[in-house]
């Protein structure tokens, strides 16, 4: 698949995702602006909170007099949360580059997202300033810079739960997703668009029970991804890689989960930017040995009662037990 | 394939038409109507649809008790009721036919496509029953006409249960001429989730009942299709209180399941989500009305969902709210009653309970939306209501609105909906959690964290303080306060409107779902020269202001009301014993003015025809033509 369908394919993807994002920012921007312009004083404003149902029915001008006015913010925190509404305006003008990151050569890929993802936590910042400085809580010397950078470790659990997704383009040689398993929390869905060769089984490494992942190569949607509620990985590799889907829905040993895996003919023996081919095999090898069943193997192959504990084994679930 | 007739079929104009689809439950009724219905409304038919649901889970099939269905009325102009009687049904057995037919619900000349393979089958208990059935329906001038739906459906898939309806929708389709691209898209939308072999076999089903109906029906219906020129939607009453509250920007619904209110908490649990809010369903009622209390009281805003039987238990939380005066709103979905009474059926059976089931003086506001659009913008209003006056909202429907499907133009969002309620900012030196303005008996609300807002909150009579305070001048004040905010909210009501001329002969009082059926049986009358007029309520507690001046222009007036009032002339029922319908009841007390009701409690809505009977037996007991 092309460069830039598989690019299209991936924003559809994640598509619902921004958009709550986006959905979220505007309600947020525009409760602001009604605060900072005084909204709901005018008999308008009242006439419509009341809705269509009341037209007709209701004096609105006189259920407007009997009405809670909004409240007024006070002159110290109108500066501050008039920052904090150029910081949602800004994010909302930016549209859907604020979830794309071209990631820049030879800069760690972790360090790049958590940038990103710290520009993007200005709108958690932002709404955190409103409701300070309305309630006369807010510090200049502690909340202001939070406006510039909030990073995602300073996240609550409801923000972490609204995370919008990212779809990150990446070359090959940079491509090591290890380095964002600290952010895969919560809700967090990530797409990476690889471009030229990358180690074959990149994304073994950010395999866990709760995490859903799927290495692409050839033109395959993201659907499955897209529907998953929960954490999300995908990439979108050239067709040297491996291709398999990591699906934590589909079972609850690790090999059952793997709901398809196709392992390439042949696999490159060279570097691929600083990622040598020891540790390609290594991250190979870690991904042939999840996503295959076991085997009985050695004396437990021939012996009787080795072949029955290793099925009752295999029948039992063992997972919930702790070490 | 080949669209043409295989055999001279006449088509019949018609301004509009009743069909019911009728099968055992769990046969798909519901969504071959569901997408027969959507089909007309997309394609500019109004449409009004009703469910016809069996009061058990899964009833034992092929008997008269099992009959789940759907009715769909649709025509050129706007349609806001299911009408009187169908004019063509589709039936998957003779029992189910049976059913209906024992409920008048068929016209006369009824067209009944009805599965041919029972009056054949082995079993010769079912060819009996089949024979009876036929016997008892043969009063009437019913046309049958044998279809082997189930043999046409094998041809497709292997299990008829998974396919009939579809290939019922393909006749319907034929019948009168609905645009199959359409139809292709909604069992599309329907079966998303499933795999595009199912949406191509659903598809190939329909395509074959149409060929069906080509090849062997003589006869089309066509009613004229004018598309809107405004964006339009299309649900139920419950999808539409649903988005209703989320566009009222409500944050929390609390609920326990029951019926007929539950698909409200699934339509919310499926978007709320993304809009900040959360579902949660409590153990029970009590706990249900409880959770949203308590998120009110923090701060959020608040809703509950229940039906009947929910609402008695909810009783005491909704005591606490009206006493601390934290703003609630509480969405009952009414059913018939008492106790578990009819769980899937209508009854217009909580007005008086809404209003007065309470212990002491605990004044409410009751609204009742008339349709299912108001379902939606009545949570705008009920949201607002709430918190301008710190008092529980309970917005009644029923199961009428809830399940019945109507298209309304679409509504455009204002996010002045969603204004910020709280107001958080520091309370000031000596403000009193209930300083009640002594005229209005409003005060401000104090969340808590509020900067000096702290205090106690209690269910006991309190003072200004929120103290506890039993002094008797203490809870004459607090009555008096709670009571005032009801006159006031009372002053910002309008009169409502009369339909039809301002004075005559009678007046026909509504409220909620009935709005429909009672102004076309209103209008039928006046059409014929009898000098009828009717007025729908929406505001029940308070009642609209003026009542009492709009009732004296009218020589008679009376309800009608789809709950339980005694008949004069019954064994023991004088004018002095008789109990009239709740509206009846209301409006007596309030006005002092001698209304009389019209009522019943069949478990389905009101059908227009009954209406007008009612109305021309009034008129002839005393109003002049």
């Amino acid at each position: 698949m092309p460069y830039e369908e598989r690019k299209a394919c991936a924003l559809d993807a994640v598509r619902s995702r921004i958009e709550q994002f986006h959905s979220a920012l505007i309600v947020t921007s525009n409760q602001v602006q009604g605060l900072l312009a005084g909204s709901g004083t005018t008999p308008e404003d009242q006439n419509e909170t009341l809705g269509k149902f009341a037209k007709g029915k209701m004096d609105m001008q006189r259920f407007a007099s009997f009405a809670p006015k909004a409240p007024r913010i006070e002159a110290e925190a109108e500066a501050p949360v008039r920052a904090a509404y150029e910081v949602l305006k800004s994010l909302l003008a930016e549209g859907d580059d604020l979830f794309v990151i071209k990631a820049t050569q030879g800069r760690g890929l972790g360090h790049q997202l958590s940038v990103r993802l710290a520009h993007i936590g200005r709108a958690f910042a932002a709404a955190r300033v409103v409701e300070l400085a309305k309630n006369g809580a807010y510090k200049e010397d502690k909340h202001a810079e939070t406006l510039q950078r909030f990073p995602y470790a300073t996240w609550n659990s409801s923000e972490r739960a609204l995370a919008p997704a990212l779809i990150v383009e990446v070359s090959g040689s940079d491509f090591k997703p290890s380095a964002i398993v600290p952010l895969l929390d919560t809700n967090m869905k990530v797409v990476f668009i690889v471009d030229g060769d990358a180690p074959a089984a990149a994304l073994s490494r950010v395999i866990s029970p709760r995490v859903f992942v799927q290495q692409e190569t050839g033109d395959a949607s993201l659907d499955a991804f897209a529907d998953y509620q929960g954490i999300a990985v995908a990439a979108y590799l050239p067709d040297t890689a491996v291709s398999f889907v990591h699906d934590p829905s589909a079972g609850s040993t690790t090999y059952e989960r793997f709901v398809s895996v196709t392992f390439p003919k042949e696999v490159r023996k060279r570097p691929i930017g600083g990622i040598s081919p020891a540790q390609q095999a290594e991250d190979y090898t870690l991904l042939e040995s999840l996503s295959v069943p076991p085997e009985i193997a050695g004396e437990a192959a021939s012996d009787p009662a080795g072949k029955l504990s290793a099925w009752l084994l295999s029948q039992t679930d063992l997972s919930n037990l702790s070490a | 394939m080949n669209k043409s007739t295989t055999i001279d079929a006449a088509v019949h104009a018609v301004r509009e038409h009743t069909v019911e689809i009728i099968t055992n439950s769990g046969e798909g009724a519901q969504k071959c109507a569901q997408i027969f219905g959507q089909t007309c409304a997309k394609m500019g038919n109004g449409v009004w649809t009703v469910e016809i649901i069996p009061a058990e889970i899964e009833p034992p099939h092929h008997t008269v008790t099992s009959t789940s269905g759907n009715i769909i009325r649709f025509g050129t102009e706007k349609i806001t009721n299911w009408g009187d009687q169908s004019k063509l049904a589709i039936a998957f057995n003779d029992q189910v036919c049976l059913s209906r037919h024992r409920l008048n619900s068929f016209d006369d000349n009824c067209i009944i496509l009805q599965e041919s393979a029972w009056a054949e089958s082995e079993d010769e208990v079912i060819r009996k029953m089949y024979a009876e059935a036929m016997e008892e329906m043969s009063s009437k001038n019913y046309r049958f006409i044998q279809v082997p739906i189930e043999e046409e459906t094998l041809k497709v898939v292997d299990n008829p249960q998974h396919g009939k309806n579809m290939f019922a929708l393909g006749l319907l389709a034929e019948i009168y001429n609905r645009d199959l691209a359409i139809i292709e898209k909604q069992i599309a939308h329907i079966f998303q989730k499933k795999s595009a072999k199912v949406t191509e076999l659903n598809v190939q089903l329909v395509k074959n009942g149409m060929q069906w109906a080509r090849d062997n029906l003589d006869f089309r219906f066509n009613v004229e299709t004018i598309p809107a020129e405004e964006k339009r939607v299309v649900m139920n009453g419950n999808q539409a209180a649903a988005l209703g509250a989320v566009a009222a920007g409500m944050e929390m619904c609390s609920m326990y399941p029951i019926t007929p209110a539950t698909s409200v908490s699934h339509e919310l649990a499926a978007i709320i989500e993304n809009y900040g809010g959360i579902v949660h369903q409590a153990e029970d009622e009590i706990a249900a009305a409880g959770v949203a209390l308590g998120a009110s009281y923090g701060g959020k805003v608040a809703l509950t969902v229940t039906s009947g039987p929910g609402m008695a238990l909810k009783t005491e939380f909704l005591g606490l709210a009206i006493m601390t005066e934290i703003p609630l709103v509480v969405l009952d979905v009414q059913r018939g009653g008492p106790s578990t009474g009819l769980p899937t059926k209508v009854e217009q059976s909580d007005l008086l309970s809404s209003i007065y089931g309470q212990h002491g003086d605990a004044p409410r506001v009751v609204i009742a939306p008339r349709s299912i659009e108001e379902c939606f913008h009545s949570m705008v209003t009920a949201r607002r209501i709430a918190e301008t006056f710190r008092c529980v909202v309970i917005v009644l429907t029923d199961a009428n609105l809830a399940t019945g499907v109507q298209q309304f133009t679409r509504p455009e969002f204002d996010i002045r909906w969603q204004q910020e309620p709280v107001d958080f900012s520091p309370v000031p030196e000596g403000l009193r959690p209930y300083d009640w303005d002594p005229e209005t008996g409003l005060s401000r609300r104090i969340i808590p964290g509020t900067p000096g807002g702290a205090h106690t909150v209690t269910g006991l009579a309190h003072d200004e303080l929120s103290n506890v305070s039993y002094e008797p001048e203490s809870n004459e004040r607090g009555c008096k306060m709670r009571s005032r905010k009801l006159a006031v909210f009372q002053s910002t009501l309008m009169p409502p409107d009369v339909t039809g001329d301002q004075e005559g002969d009678l007046l026909v009082v509504g409220w909620g779902s009935t709005q429909g059926a009672i102004e076309e049986a209103v209008d039928r009358a006046r059409k014929e020269g009898h000098k009828v007029s009717t007025c729908q309520l929406t505001f029940m507690s308070p009642l609209e202001p003026g009542l009492k001046e709009i009732f004296s222009r009218f020589k008679k007036v009376m309800t009608v009301e789809i709950n339980y009032s005694d008949t004069v002339g019954d064994p023991y029922i004088t004018e002095e014993t008789r109990r009239y319908g709740q509206l009846a009841w209301l409006l007596r007390a309030h006005t002092l003015v001698d209304i009389d009701c019209w009522t019943s409690c069949p478990g389905q809505p009101l059908r227009p025809n009954d209406i007008y009977n009612s109305i021309i037996a009034k008129s002839e007991k005393g109003a002049s033509k």
